[in-house]
């Protein structure tokens, strides 16, 4: 396991530069929207012009350009985000109160993707062209092509108006004690059991409406790298073999996984940064939400912010992935 | 992994690049931007507007003439002009208006205030700096197991005051859906109206509205008030007995007369945005507390007070108090001073920055900082009011509960809860469903909630009227905006049925000038009642001798809001039809517009205005203000027209009539 560990180490450092570059995009971007931010922030209407020039003092921005980027790095470097001029807190502090729902979101509909979008893709390989395998294709394809917010009214209006059984918005009740900020592990980890199943409830409309527009894609890619595994030298070999049933299925996953990994890797980094549209249906109050209030807003340190954030949330599932790659296949690491 | 290597060098590559390019030219971008932003000063000659009736040297016959006399007109400096403060939003310089807006702030009689606010609307509805769209009603959609619910056009309304029946669900609860959370619950810091509807569960001030009454203040923390002949020193009569909760650190504070001045002062200091409603009216320096001897003999030389609309003058506190049939204990004395004499003073204390916080909880919890916000009171509310909060979890709800101290008896409605739900169809089937007692709807929507019933409950539809204005910014330094006929055949060429009928689902009535229908000083009797008339439009565009072919206009509306982007398309198609101008419309995004907007950089905008207090100064000054400054405004009232000439320079002088009454506005002699 030796060149695991140096593997991880290089990737680590390889991602260095990556971040650099994108906090140095973060920065250009926020600069060049073409309003007055000052003016958004003080109000607007009714600011007057002291107010506007101590704002400028105070978030730099009567400082030349480049000055600006230096202070913007040694501020972001030292943990200081910047104040949203909005929401009036810190930066950091509302992405610790809206991330976590973000991603306890993003973890529920992953499971849900995973738990029903591979299954569906590996009985759709096995069977392909028969009726389940149409099925499939059907679902994932309503999945990709319904909008989400179509499917979030419609699953709203029958579990909660006309069944009863859910409840159609927010996030439930907050556990007493704060841990990550995450509702349902907050409620485990302060063994609160009753707290759990409730704000289970909760998240289970939003993950599926989140899950189901990812579920076709999964289901799509991981039935073509099945078949593609299944078509190989060595299926036929474990088939002549005589392996059968679940065997055959392990060989047939575990070679399928890159592809998977990859797409999946992929559908969690959108999710991570935000569905606005679902943010919105369910009044979940997420990193989407407040990305697009910022934008709206030209809440220029909330913008940097989530920008970087989600920056950095890419680069860190890149870089699961490249380990994931690694463990699966050994021939990544050489 | 030369992939992901290549990816990271291709990036930095793109950043450097970037940040090269980003050094070299954003300098040189943002000069260009700052340099379209700003409007070029003279693009065309700019013609003073020419006042409404052509000065005449006939003087009308009238039963009474109102003379007001200005002293040393000063244009303000173009870069000083802030629209909505010094300048109305089209930028039309207009002494004539801007001395009547100050003698309507300085006079404290109230029929000749009237009598000049009925000049103004007369005057807003044909200078047309700004064409007068609709007044909006607002629509409450409501179960019919709420009781008592009435609307307040600056609050809305108090839960105190209404009461839930008790076969409802959640008989002690009342849950309103809501869209989007507020900004601060910190009255100094916030003029969102969301935020106001909070505080003033929680918050109280000096003087209050019974309910939905815009006529008179009543008691609230004052138990009596009276003022000196000037008019521009005010006493109030602080109530005794009255606590602050402090649900935070579960205590109770008396309310000192120190709170009251401590309050005025502390949104001076902060200075942010609604501090002018306290800025521009009261000096908080001279703003102070007595002791019940000194006020017993300012007193003793006489005071004027008005109540429920009969007036009288007091010489003793026990007079004063009677004449307000209070006989409870008093905590302290507060006179209060004013920059002038401002008759709607009272509206003024009444609104939420006016709001009393508690000096010791302020002082404990960062204090007052010039210019700075207090973090502790953004979510920290300390009040005497009829509601404490328990709860604000952001984006989702807030959860307020009955304050067991207040002075008026603890409300019958134990909890409040405001749930934030942005998606209307969601937040109509929650209403629906019986999980809300009152929601936000927009008018659009109204239909999709009529005829609702839950078992044997029905869901109300109420409409009423609001004080809300929509106009047409038009930006008179332009051309052709600058040409008063050309912008009355723009008001004669709008279909303002169809906007009523299309923008806002019928749920609104034609407005004619600056003060909306139910408010002090409304008329609409002596004002020309624009409607689409093709025939009156093309005379007008002859008349101003503009070229209909040379002209092209840009709209410009805030994202967002569907009725302004219905306006802007309708505006759109009639000008071009009617009369064979070039429009186009542009939707912006909110701060880009605020940008525009503030700075002059736009033809034609749409937006909508809506009151901070219950007074057509608050009309009339941001939407009319002429961007001049005077040494002195002086009134003068006389039944002999020979009396005029004695005041003003008569020949110069603009005289606007209603009824029986000539105002005749002049630079004084």
């Amino acid at each position: 396991m030796g060149d695991i560990k140096r593997y991880v180490v290089r990737r680590a450092l390889s991602f260095l530069p990556t971040i650099l570059g994108v906090l140095i995009l973060t920065f250009l971007i926020s600069r060049v929207i073409p309003a007055d931010p000052v003016r958004v922030w003080t109000g607007g209407y009714k600011a007057r012009p002291e107010i506007i020039e101590e704002i400028k003092k105070r978030y730099h921005l009567d400082k030349p350009l480049h000055e600006q980027l230096i202070l913007y790095l040694v501020d972001v470097f030292r943990g200081n985000w910047g104040v949203s001029p909005m929401s009036k807190r810190p930066v950091l502090v509302d992405i610790a109160e809206y991330f976590p729902a973000t991603v306890e979101l993003a973890i529920v509909s992953s499971i849900i993707l995973a738990a029903v979008g591979i299954p569906l893709g590996l009985i759709a390989a096995l069977k392909k062209d028969s009726v389940i395998d149409h099925l499939v294709r059907v679902v994932a394809l309503i999945g990709t092509s319904a909008p989400a917010f179509w499917i979030a009214i419609v699953l709203q209006w029958v579990f909660y108006y006309y069944l009863g059984v859910l409840p159609s918005t927010g996030r439930g009740v907050a556990p007493p004690v704060r841990y990550t900020g995450m509702y349902l592990l907050d409620s485990l980890l302060g063994s609160r059991f009753d707290l759990f199943l409730e704000n289970l409830k909760y998240i289970i409309l939003p993950g599926i409406t989140l899950a189901f527009t990812g579920l076709g894609i999964i289901a799509r890619v991981v039935r073509n790298s099945a078949l593609d595994v299944l078509s190989s030298d060595f299926i036929d070999f474990a088939k002549a073999r005589g392996l059968r049933g679940l065997q055959l299925y392990r060989h047939i996953l575990k070679n399928s996984l890159i592809p998977i990994i990859t797409i999946l890797a992929l559908e969690i980094g959108y999710i991570l940064s935000g569905a606005i549209v679902i943010e919105t249906v369910f009044s979940w109050p997420g990193i989407g939400l407040y990305a697009v209030n910022a934008i709206n807003s030209l809440d220029y340190p909330a913008i940097m912010g989530v920008t970087l954030l989600i920056g950095l949330v890419f680069i860190f599932i890149n870089f699961v992935t490249d380990i994931a790659y690694a463990v699966i296949d050994p021939r990544v690491r050489l | 992994m030369v992939n992901t290597k290549m990816i990271a060098v291709v990036v930095i590559a793109l950043a450097i690049v970037g940040l090269i390019i980003g050094l070299t030219y954003l300098p040189i971008m943002q000069k260009t931007i700052q340099q379209t932003s700003t409007p070029t000063p003279t693009i065309t000659p700019i013609t003073t507007p020419s006042p409404m009736p052509q000065p005449s040297i006939t003087i009308p016959q009238a039963s009474k003439y109102v003379i007001i006399a200005y002293r040393d007109p000063q244009p303000i400096d173009r870069e000083s002009l802030v629209p909505y403060s010094n300048i109305n939003p089209g930028f039309l310089r207009d002494p004539i208006m801007d001395a009547l807006i100050k003698a309507g702030r300085i006079t404290t009689d109230a029929s000749l205030r009237k009598t000049i606010y009925n000049a103004i609307q007369k005057l807003s509805n044909d200078r047309l700096s700004l064409i007068w769209i609709v007044q909006a009603r607002e629509v409450r959609v409501y179960w019919d197991w709420i009781k008592n619910i009435y609307f307040h056009p600056t609050f809305v309304y108090r839960v105190d005051d209404l009461s839930k029946e008790p076969y409802a669900p959640n008989p002690n609860k009342f849950v309103i859906g809501e869209s989007e959370e507020g900004h601060s619950l910190d009255p100094a810091v916030t003029y969102w109206g969301f935020d106001w509807f909070i505080i003033h569960q929680i918050y109280e001030r000096l003087v209050a509205y019974e309910r939905d009454n815009v006529d008179y203040v009543v008691p609230s923390l004052a138990v009596a008030w009276a003022h000196n002949e000037e008019s521009d020193e005010w006493y109030f009569v602080i109530r005794g007995n009255v606590v602050f909760y402090d649900p935070w650190e579960n205590r109770t504070i008396p309310l000192t007369p120190d709170d009251i001045v401590y309050s005025f002062r502390r949104v001076v200091t902060m200075h942010l945005d609604p501090s002018w409603l306290i800025e521009e009216f009261i000096n908080v320096d001279e703003t102070v507390v007595l002791s019940e001897d000194e006020f017993k003999s300012i007193l003793s030389k006489g005071l004027y007070t008005e109540f429920k609309g009969e007036n009288r003058k007091v010489s003793s506190l026990e007079e004063l108090l009677s004449f307000f049939g209070y006989s409870g204990s008093v905590a302290g004395f507060v006179k209060v001073k004013l920059n002038y004499p401002y008759a709607p003073i009272l509206s003024v204390l009444a609104t939420i920055p006016a709001s009393i916080v508690s000096m010791e909880v302020v002082e404990q919890h960062g204090g007052v900082k010039p210019g700075e916000e207090n973090p502790y009171l953004y979510d920290h509310p300390v009040g005497t009011g009829p509601y404490y909060l328990v709860e604000w979890v952001h984006r989702q709800y807030y959860r307020l509960r009955a304050n067991p101290y207040y002075w008026k008896g603890k409300p019958s409605i134990e909890e409040i809860e405001l749930r934030l739900i942005p998606e209307d169809s969601t937040r109509i089937m929650m209403l629906k469903k019986g999980d809300l007692d009152i929601a936000l709807i927009p008018p659009s929507l109204v239909d999709q909630v009529k005829d609702v019933t839950l078992g044997g409950n029905k869901l109300i539809v109420e409409v009423a009227p609001s004080f809300w204005i929509y106009h047409v910014t038009l930006n008179c330094e332009r051309y052709p905006f600058n040409n008063t006929a050309f912008r009355k055949a723009l008001a004669w060429a709008i279909p303002y049925d169809t906007i009523i009928s299309t923008a806002f689902n019928g749920l609104a009535d034609q407005a004619y000038g600056v003060i909306p229908r139910g408010m002090f000083g409304f008329q609409d009797d002596d004002i020309t009642r624009y409607t689409y008339n093709k025939d009156m439009a093309r005379k007008m565009l002859t008349d101003s001798g503009v070229d209909p072919k040379s002209v092209s206009i840009t709209i410009i509306v805030p994202q967002g809001y569907s009725e302004l982007e219905q306006i802007a398309t309708i505006l759109q198609s009639s000008w071009t039809e009617a009369l064979g101008i070039d429009v186009k419309v542009q939707v912006l995004s909110r701060p880009v517009f605020n940008e525009k907007l503030m700075s002059g950089d736009f033809d034609v905008q749409v937006l909508a205005w809506g009151p901070d207090y219950i007074d057509p100064d608050d009309y009339a000054g941001p939407l009319q203000a002429g961007g001049y400054t005077f040494s002195d405004v002086a009134i003068y009232t006389t039944t002999s027209p020979n009396e005029i000439s004695k005041y003003i320079d008569i020949e110069d002088a603009t005289i606007i009539t209603y009824k029986d009454v000539a105002i005749i506005v002049g630079e004084a002699k």
